[in-house]
């Protein structure tokens, strides 16, 4: 397994570079160390803008905790701008470039995956690449992590690093539903016996479109004409049987399938106040982190799909005009460190799973990784990539049409 | 050093209000202004006062010791105002309010004598302290009096002054105006509706014909 | 100076226009929902507006003549309470798994798992106008009440109770057509808040479709360019319809106000208008109640480390760490701090440069006095989603200010705006004479204005200042786009822990903001009292 990963392109540029006498040698692959050293003294004193998503105070204390470590050991400041939704980051730097501000951007590092990323590198809006250069790369599980590369099937091309990751699960009041199903369609009739104890977030809010994938994915017979673009696929028939699911299912959903929580914070908070028995989560750990904050009954339980459930990766990226991006690749590259990804897995902390390679790591970190979750596995079965990201929006307006106007 | 108003004549709107007013008042004397309401007692007054302001047209002439007042602001004619109510500073203490009137460029311990004794004269030694809030009706117009006099005014125009206060008080008031104005003999301009104003201050009356 | 203010609230449609472009303009009355969004807008902003205004009126039918110091003292909390954190409350207090069921239950309901049916997020938005009015009450009351202290309109309503009117027969005949007339822009200002502000709507509107103002927020969060661009034409749609609302509010209160000049002098002593306000005031008083206990459990919610339904009370409690680290000498209270003391002085400044402008040109024509006071609160008149993306377009394209200074200056527009309408009034009433007197008296204009006119109006001067400051401190949009993520307040710290959903941070930070603004808010009021203690004439001019 390489270490260093270099798309075609840059090997290409490199090649071409090299061969006119090297006007760029801090570029090449031997000054990797000499390089970083480099970017290492360009980042002391720096300030690094990170823009996260801030609803989650665990988070928000486990990033101050990460820019405290950076600020020790490299002298970079982290200042952590608390977002309320990673969109309105994305448009400030689009407008920035539309105003031409190519510089002293007031973005210098962005909590990004999916569709934001989609939308980022589409409109030459990142800096880099830069994520696959820095070393604590290294250790990523590009092989037995796919995702970790390939973003909601868009080639991450090191635009952005990984960060954590992420699979679909349901988080269960085992008290209240013992029996919630595993297989989707089981759910209707469930739904039926325990009217208004189910919901999901509202799409396009991310858990929502994945529950809608995720059953597409469960339910339809033309399961791969959801990895192919969507206008090459017949979208009735392949999302008839999704329809039919929702149909049958909405009239007995939390107050009838008229209305649905913002996010997925606030489908938690409807668990937690016992309105509903279970809801959808995107980290297998998050569930026990709960209870563990007290936040959930004792009795919560942490279940996949039948079948798989989809899961992917959430990154750092930098923006073009980024005022501080040799701060903003340490700051990511410390994210992406054993240190950092051991305390990020534990409980107490975040309980995010790490995106190493657990074989990389030596058997104390080993060891540690697995105390941090008590034991518990970060697997809940087999991972389903992500479908075709063409798919994200129309699935996203079909619904809207259909039940969200 | 008299008071002249030459050939004054005033429009509200396209409204002819009064025309034609010239009067001539010396040191120590006192035109009292007389008329029904909306005669245009007010409006003279705030044209003397160089306080009239759209839709109010005037022209005309003021002249105060010979000295031309038409063009020059409220504050540089030298004309001292009193109201029908006595419109002292609430924020202010009785002193204060004064000592606000007087002025500036004496020391600290002359300003202090001179309301102390101004005080005196209206037989309100030690009031200097007081709220404004806190004196009678008699006395506010006392102190508001004074305040304008105290501002070295080289003439008076009193708006009405004593129709607020009780009949004992007006009588009171009246006495104690006259006296300060024989005193310090300025010409005065009294507006009043009530015959009895100019009668016991000994007023030449002027009666603004409604044109 | 006052230039700050308005162009760049003039120049905020056309830069919005240029920047979606026609195509999106059309293609946004296409979106899914877009008609019943637009539907539930009007109606929620509507019904609020109107509901606070009854409301209002009730609750002051029902002291007219009576003290009025328990209206007073409880309006300030009320005020200073952030959107985001009363709709949070309330939300909680009438949720199935609310407090009102929590306290009821199981004893007197028999429920031990939260009911199916819900009260809030119906579909036609009847809670976001309960909650909008619930919000707007305050500014209401405690700018009519400073409208009916006016010395004419106490007399006019006693003598019309010695003629044989019932008080509110007279309240609705005597001072409500004044209130009318005095509160007309504050009708205006709060449907406009109503109708595009997002933190209630997103809390207690409904979701298939959200109203307007949501649903362009969402579609402003759109990352493809072109989502996004369909956004900007949306919040230009909601400006476009909240002109077209106001000019049929403005036509209704028109028909009224003819109506009630009619009924005013039909003679009926007893009417069933006033059995009505009667009836509202006990709605009123009850509304505020609901207020308090929804503040009240934020204030449980703050301290709550486990609080699960049934419980009527929090399980466990949390420590008290989380006071101090969101405390005095925290960035976010520091931020908090600097942004409120200097956007509300500046904003002070120029609100008192409106007014006298405005005075001033009333002397010539009553056109000039109205164009001031249309740029005054011309901030306001924009929903806040269309304005504040366009400074910061303006900036980025050419002023390249620090975000500091800009964030600064997008506060300064809505504190100069709201300092104009509360110091409007008082300015207006104050006597001429007072003026006259100090010119007479040989002083100078600006010592006319600094040592007689301004000291006298302290009072409402330092509540305007007051309320410039609790504005501040509630801004959201345009600390965190404006300050571009630079500058963290507590408001943006309360939104960002609305989104979420974790009620007790929400509550956590909405205290703390609900701190400062109540802080602001009392010591401000303190300082003329303290100034003035031995001086009962200025009580007259209580803001």
């Amino acid at each position: 397994m390489p270490s260093k990963q270099f798309s075609p392109i840059q090997v290409a540029v490199l090649g071409f570079a090299l061969s006119l006498m090297s006007l760029a040698p801090p570029a090449s692959a031997q000054s990797a160390d000499q390089d970083w050293s480099q970017t290492l003294t360009a980042a002391a004193g720096q300030t690094v803008f990170f823009n996260a998503w801030g609803g989650d105070e665990r988070i928000n204390a486990y990033i101050a905790w990460a820019g405290d470590r950076v600020k020790e050991d490299h002298g970079v400041t982290v200042r952590h701008v608390k977002l309320s939704d990673t969109a309105e980051a994305v448009n400030r730097v689009r407008l920035e470039k539309q105003a031409g501000k190519t510089s002293k951007g007031s973005i210098d590092l962005l909590w990004i995956n999916g569709e934001n990323f989609a939308a980022m590198k589409a409109g030459e809006l990142l800096f880099g690449p830069w994520a696959e250069q820095v070393p604590a790369f290294g250790k990523v599980d590009v092989v037995g992590k796919p995702t970790t590369v390939l973003d909601f099937q868009t080639p991450t091309e090191g635009l952005e690093a990984p960060w954590g990751m992420a699979q679909f699960n349901v988080i269960v009041d085992d008290e209240n539903a013992p029996d919630f199903p595993t297989d989707l369609g089981a759910l209707i009739e469930w739904s039926a016996v325990n009217p208004g104890r189910f919901t999901y977030p509202q799409p396009p809010n991310f858990l929502g479109t994945t529950f809608l994938k995720q059953a597409a994915l469960a339910l339809s017979s033309h399961q791969d004409a959801l990895y192919e673009p969507v206008e090459a696929a017949d979208f009735e028939r392949v999302t008839e049987s999704l329809w039919a699911f929702l149909d049958a299912l909405h009239p007995n959903l939390w107050q009838r399938g008229r209305n649905f929580p913002a996010s997925g914070p606030a489908a938690q908070q409807l668990l937690s106040d016992g309105e509903t028995a279970a809801t959808l989560s995107f980290f297998p750990l998050e569930g026990p982190a709960l209870v563990t904050a007290d936040t959930l009954n004792a009795a919560t339980v942490v279940k996949g799909f039948d079948g798989g459930s989809i899961g992917n990766t959430h990154f750092v990226a930098i923006p073009f005009n980024s005022s501080a991006s040799a701060g903003a690749q340490v700051f990511a590259n410390f994210l992406m460190t054993p240190e950092a990804q051991i305390r990020k897995q534990s409980l107490d902390a975040w309980g995010d799973a790490t995106v190493l390679n657990e074989a990389s790591l030596s058997d104390a970190q080993r060891a540690a990784l697995l105390d941090a979750t008590n034991g518990l596995s970060v697997s809940i079965g087999p991972v389903l990539p992500e479908p075709h990201p063409s798919w994200t929006d129309a699935l996203e307006a079909a619904w809207t049409q259909r039940y969200g106007s | 050093m008299s008071l002249d108003l030459i050939n004054l004549s005033a429009h509200i709107g396209a409204e002819p209000l009064f025309s034609g007013v010239s009067q001539s008042i010396d040191p120590g004397h006192i035109l009292a202004v007389m008329g029904p309401s909306g005669s245009g007692k007010t409006t003279l007054l705030n044209i003397i006062g160089g306080f009239a302001a759209s839709p109010v047209r005037w022209t005309g002439e003021v002249q105060l010791a010979g000295r031309r007042l038409n063009s020059l602001p409220p504050q540089r004619r030298r004309l001292g105002l009193v109201f029908q109510t006595p419109l002292l500073f609430p924020h202010l203490s009785v002193g204060q309010n004064l000592g606000f009137g007087m002025p500036s460029g004496q020391s600290a311990v002359l300003r202090q004598a001179t309301i102390e004794q101004a005080l005196s004269t209206a037989g309100l030694t030690g009031f200097a302290d007081r709220d404004p809030e806190s004196l009678s009706g008699g006395q506010r117009a006392r102190i508001s009096l004074l305040r304008t006099l105290l501002s070295q005014p080289d003439a008076l125009l009193l708006d009405e002054p004593f129709s607020a206060l009780d009949e004992a008080t007006k009588a009171d008031m009246r006495a104690f105006t006259a006296a300060q104005i024989r005193n310090t003999a300025l010409p005065t301009i009294l507006v009043t509706h009530d015959p009895r104003d100019a009668e016991a201050m000994d007023a030449r009356r002027f009666h603004l014909p409604p044109s | 100076m006052v230039a700050l203010v308005s162009v760049p609230a003039a120049l905020a449609l056309p830069v919005l226009v240029v920047l979606s472009g026609p195509e999106a303009l059309v293609q946004a009355f296409a979106l899914p929902g877009y008609a019943k969004a637009a539907g539930i807008a009007v109606i929620s902003a509507g019904l609020g507006t109107v509901l606070a205004l009854v409301l209002a009126g009730a609750l002051l039918s029902g002291v007219a003549g009576r003290s009025d110091r328990w209206l007073r003292l409880s309006m300030p909390p009320l005020l200073a309470t952030p959107h985001a954190a009363m709709a949070v409350g309330l939300a909680f207090l009438i949720a199935p798994s609310g407090w009102l069921i929590r306290l009821l239950s199981p004893w007197a309901t028999g429920l031990d798992r939260p009911p199916l049916f819900s009260m809030v997020q119906d579909p036609w938005g009847l809670s976001l106008a309960v909650g909008l009015a619930i919000k707007e009450l305050p500014f209401f009351v405690l700018l009519a009440l400073s409208a009916t202290r006016r010395d004419s309109l106490q007399p006019a309503f006693r003598a019309a109770i010695s003629l044989g009117y019932d008080r509110h027969t007279a309240f609705a005949k005597i001072i409500a057509p004044h209130l009318l007339k005095a509160l007309n822009l504050p009708i205006v200002i709060a449907f406009i808040y109503g109708i595009s502000a997002v933190d209630m709507a997103s809390v207690l509107g409904p979701t298939t479709p959200p109203p307007l103002s949501v649903l362009a927020l969402n579609q402003v969060s759109d990352p493809s360019a072109e989502g996004w661009r369909l956004g900007l034409a949306l919040s230009l749609h909601l400006a476009v319809l909240t002109f077209a609302a106001l000019l049929i509010l403005g036509g209704l209160v028109a028909t009224m106000r003819a109506v009630a000049g009619r009924w005013a002098s039909n003679g009926n002593r007893r009417s069933l208008v006033g059995t009505a306000l009667a009836a509202a005031s006990l709605v009123g008083r009850g509304t505020l109640v609901f207020a308090v206990l929804a503040l009240l459990s934020l204030l449980l919610w703050a301290f709550a480390q486990r609080w699960r339904f049934p419980a009527p009370w929090p399980q466990s409690w949390t420590g008290l760490d989380w006071v101090w680290a969101r405390g005095l000498m925290s960035v976010e209270s520091l931020n908090t701090l600097w942004l409120a003391l200097a956007s509300a002085l500046i904003g002070l400044l120029l609100a008192l440069a409106f007014v006298l402008a405005e005075r001033q040109a009333r002397t010539v024509t009553t056109r000039g006095a109205m164009a001031w006071s249309g740029l005054a609160v011309l901030p306001l008149l924009i929903p806040q989603m269309t304005l504040i993306p366009a400074l910061l377009l303006i900036d980025l394209n050419g002023l390249r200010l620090p975000p500091w200074m800009l964030a600064l200056w997008g506060h300064v527009m809505f504190t100069a705006a709201y300092g104009y309408l509360t110091l409007r009034g008082p300015i207006m009433a104050l006597d001429p004479h007072y003026r006259q007197v100090a010119l007479a008296l040989g002083r100078p204009r600006w010592q006319a204005l600094l040592l007689v006119e301004l000291p006298i109006l302290l009072r409402p001067i330092m509540a305007s200042l007051a309320i410039g400051l609790s504005v501040s401190v509630a801004a959201y949009l345009s600390t965190l786009t404006l300050g571009q993520g630079r500058i963290e307040t507590f408001t943006i710290e309360a939104v960002s822990a609305a989104s979420g959903g974790s009620r007790r941070t929400a509550a956590q930070f909405a205290l703390a903001q609900a701190f400062w603004a109540l802080l602001f808010f009392f010591s401000a009021l303190s300082v003329p009292d303290l100034l003035y203690r031995r001086r009962r004439g200025l009580a007259a001019h209580v803001a």
